[in-house]
């Protein structure tokens, strides 16, 4: 009915195989345990381990110190001193000594998550044992499935070809959208669901998450499970459609981007791939390079702006237009090398920018002194 | 003055005269013992509740057993006597002999719980109010003589205290009279030699828990408690010999077809995400136990490198290799390639 294809068993109970055994291990231990010798390796147990950046982040954010202070310490004093600087917080804190926490390692002995302890953890066999459930209580089809080689995170996208999930936009005829959900776990944040949307012109996906229908589910004990569906089956009362999403798509469709949000997005899908050397090659979904070269050809080059003079640029395409060129890109066969776990953080990634409060350009208004020639544009910028 | 000297007279004649047991003592092992199947049987109403009252989990029979007591406590308002005369209904119609010793109500307060609950008009119902003059201990032996399977007592208090009034017994004596009463009746020791199982509905101390003796806990098969959670009410068991304990079966009092509304949907969801949890639970110990295992296998293969690190410097400097041979040989072991290995473009992994 929707024209999405959904997953088969087969290629889906393949990906559940894979998630399962490329899974992170995890173990609570107590944080006086841990040590910090430099953002790159940690020792605890008495052994010099690697760790991961997210990792890292992981542990201040729960010694609750902001990365950009302990960076500038290390700026300041040296990488030792940053180290000691980190673990005598971590050890002066109140309680410290009946604290614990969860260290989350990849098959190849490097820690890539670290949470409270029984937070922010939640198996892959759990995870989708909740998945099975929710797809039969909601009658829900998997559409993508994608599994982070790495740690086993996972990221599902799933449809439910009711009529509720069938909506368009008044005004707007030819968008039409179907609801669904995603649903996403890894070894820093747990288990997550959030909506997703499926524009059925050209059957790109995105994945809503500003639009308070962000589900987490951090552990499993203390009535967490009944709370996370219980939230669940509210969204599922309007057929899992965000709200507020139609809304955020008049206004990006009434907006241009800013080169600042054009950039954004280019550099993020440029990140995604492989042999994405420039962003020229990037024109067929996002026309940055294009853009660049019209501020150029008068006289203004984007690479001189400062990041607050790139928001207050505007460009030649929609906010609507950005975000429908990322999650194209995000959905379909691109001709590049494209991690599937990638693609569906690309999707994510584009919800947030369509869940932004306010875009760029959103509150500019036309002024008796917009229409000036490119000449005075230059004398303009001369000062 | 004449009665306390008599009274004191009385306990000094007492306290002389050595105390004999009036029964031999039985004791026996249990391969002597005899027991009648009947008294396993289960009054099984059909309902969640019946479930959380007893379950036997390798028959899969369930109702609150021939035999057994219970006590309940509960908020004001909760519920508590339209509850629990809603099992007695139940098992009425099932084919149980069920009483309902009210010390509380009146016949005219009841009348509001028949509009509600049309279902509740086929109980035997003993008002003790209406015997006011009569003496309690007698009346409820009588009562009680003629056997039943399924009796309800509200509350557990007001019966004691009709028994200090009309019989003058002390509190205590009150409940071990009560107690005694119902440890006969669970023998089957009355005419129809059914094997009485009881309900008693206990007041609640201002802290909110049970009031009563520890021997009337030890004498109960199980305690529960009612009560409001927001705009939901729900019943939990605290202690319970024959079925579940710390699980919340929500209901609804607003009558549906003349029946309470049982939330049995969310106490089968809670089952299973308490099942779930339980799992998450033996998953994370084995997750645990994996990664022991993964460091000290990277710790034996980190040795294991080191000591190849160790022999190619020392055969490169011994000039039993050269620097392109030594480099193939480094660039083998893992630690190398684990150096070179992308990072995931995004932070969240």
């Amino acid at each position: 009915m929707s024209g999405i294809t959904s997953l088969s068993d087969e290629l889906f109970n393949q990906r559940k195989r894979e998630a399962l055994n490329s899974e992170a291990k995890f173990k609570t231990i107590p944080m006086y345990d841990l040590e910090l010798v430099d953002m790159q390796h940690v020792i605890f147990e008495g052994r010099k381990v690697g760790i991961t950046r997210a990792a890292v982040k992981g542990l201040f954010k729960i010694l609750n110190i902001p990365e950009k202070i302990v960076l500038r310490f290390e700026q300041a004093t040296s990488v030792e001193g940053m180290a000691k600087f980190v673990n005598m917080l971590k050890n002066s804190m109140k309680n410290s000594s009946d604290m614990s926490i969860t260290l989350v390692a990849n098959a190849q002995g490097q820690i890539v998550a670290i949470n409270s302890a029984g937070k922010g953890v939640i198996t892959n066999e759990s995870f989708f044992d909740i998945v099975e459930r929710l797809a039969d209580n909601h009658k829900l089809t998997p559409i993508d499935f994608s599994v982070n080689p790495d740690t086993g995170a996972v990221a599902i996208n799933a449809i439910n070809e009711g009529d509720g999930s069938f909506f368009g936009i008044s005004g707007l005829k030819d968008e039409k959208f179907m609801s669904g959900i995603t649903l996403l776990n890894s070894p820093n944040k747990g288990m997550a669901l959030k909506t997703y949307v499926n524009r059925l012109s050209c059957a790109n996906g995105i994945t809503t998450t500003g639009f308070n229908e962000d589900v987490p589910l951090p552990t499993l004990d203390g009535g967490a499970l009944e709370k996370f569906y219980g939230q669940v089956d509210e969204l599922a009362k309007n057929g899992f459609q965000p709200n507020g999403f139609t809304d955020a798509v008049r206004r990006a469709i009434g907006t241009k981007a800013s080169y600042a949000e054009l950039e954004k997005i280019a550099n993020a899908i440029q990140k995604s791939g492989k042999s994405i050397d420039d962003i020229y090659m990037l024109n067929k979904w996002i026309p940055l390079a294009e853009t660049m070269d019209s501020y150029k050809r008068a006289g203004i080059d984007p690479l001189t702006m400062s990041q607050a003079q790139k928001k207050n640029a505007s460009t030649g395409t929609t906010v609507w237009q950005a975000i429908n060129g990322m999650t194209h890109f995000a959905t379909h066969n691109n001709g590049f090398e494209v991690k599937d776990y990638n693609r569906r953080i690309l999707q994510k990634t584009a919800g947030d920018v369509l869940a932004k409060k306010s875009f760029d350009m959103e509150n500019q208004i036309v002024t008796p002194y917009d229409n000036i020639s490119i000449e005075d544009i230059q004398a303009k910028n001369a000062f | 003055m004449a009665e306390r000297t008599r009274k004191r007279n009385s306990r000094k004649a007492k306290a002389a005269t050595p105390r004999k047991l009036s029964v031999k003592p039985n004791v026996g092992t249990l391969a002597e013992h005899t027991y009648d199947p009947k008294q396993f049987e289960h009054m099984d109403t059909g309902t969640v509740l019946a479930r959380l009252f007893a379950h036997n989990k390798s028959t899969g029979e369930q109702g609150i057993q021939r035999a057994t007591n219970y006590i309940g406590i509960g908020d004001p308002g909760v519920g508590k006597t339209t509850v629990l005369l809603e099992y007695l209904a139940d098992a009425q119609k099932l084919g149980a002999k069920t009483l309902f010793i009210s010390g509380e109500m009146t016949r005219t307060d009841m009348k509001e719980y028949l509009d509600r609950f049309p279902k509740f008009k086929t109980i035997p119902i003993l008002f003790l109010g209406e015997y006011c003059d009569e003496p309690t201990d007698l009346l409820l032996e009588e009562v009680l003589a003629e056997g039943y399977d399924l009796v309800l007592g509200d509350s557990f208090v007001e019966i004691q205290e009709a028994l200090v009034d009309t019989c003058k017994m002390r509190t205590k004596a009150a409940e071990k009279f009560i107690i005694d009463l119902m440890l006969k009746h669970n023998a089957g020791h009355n005419h129809g030699k059914h094997y009485t199982s009881f309900i008693y509905i206990q007041q609640m101390t201002k802290g909110g828990t049970f009031v009563g003796s520890n021997k009337l806990k030890h004498n109960t098969t199980g305690m529960f408690e009612l009560r409001h959670e927001g705009n939901s009410k729900y019943l939990e068991f605290s202690k319970n010999r024959r079925g579940d304990m710390g699980k919340r079966l929500y209901y609804d009092l607003e009558a549906i077809d003349g029946n309470i509304n049982w939330n049995e949907a969310r106490f089968l969801r809670d089952e299973e995400n308490r099942e779930q949890a339980q799992k998450e639970k033996a998953l994370a110990e084995k997750s645990a136990n994996d990664f022991d295992t993964l460091f000290k296998k990277k710790d034996a293969l980190d040795e294991q490198e080191s000591e190849i690190k160790s022999s190619v410097a020392k055969r490169l400097m011994s000039g039993e290799i050269d620097e392109v041979e030594a480099i193939k040989e480094l660039n083998k072991l893992t630690s190398v390639q684990l150096e070179d290995a992308a990072e995931s473009v995004t932070e969240d992994i």
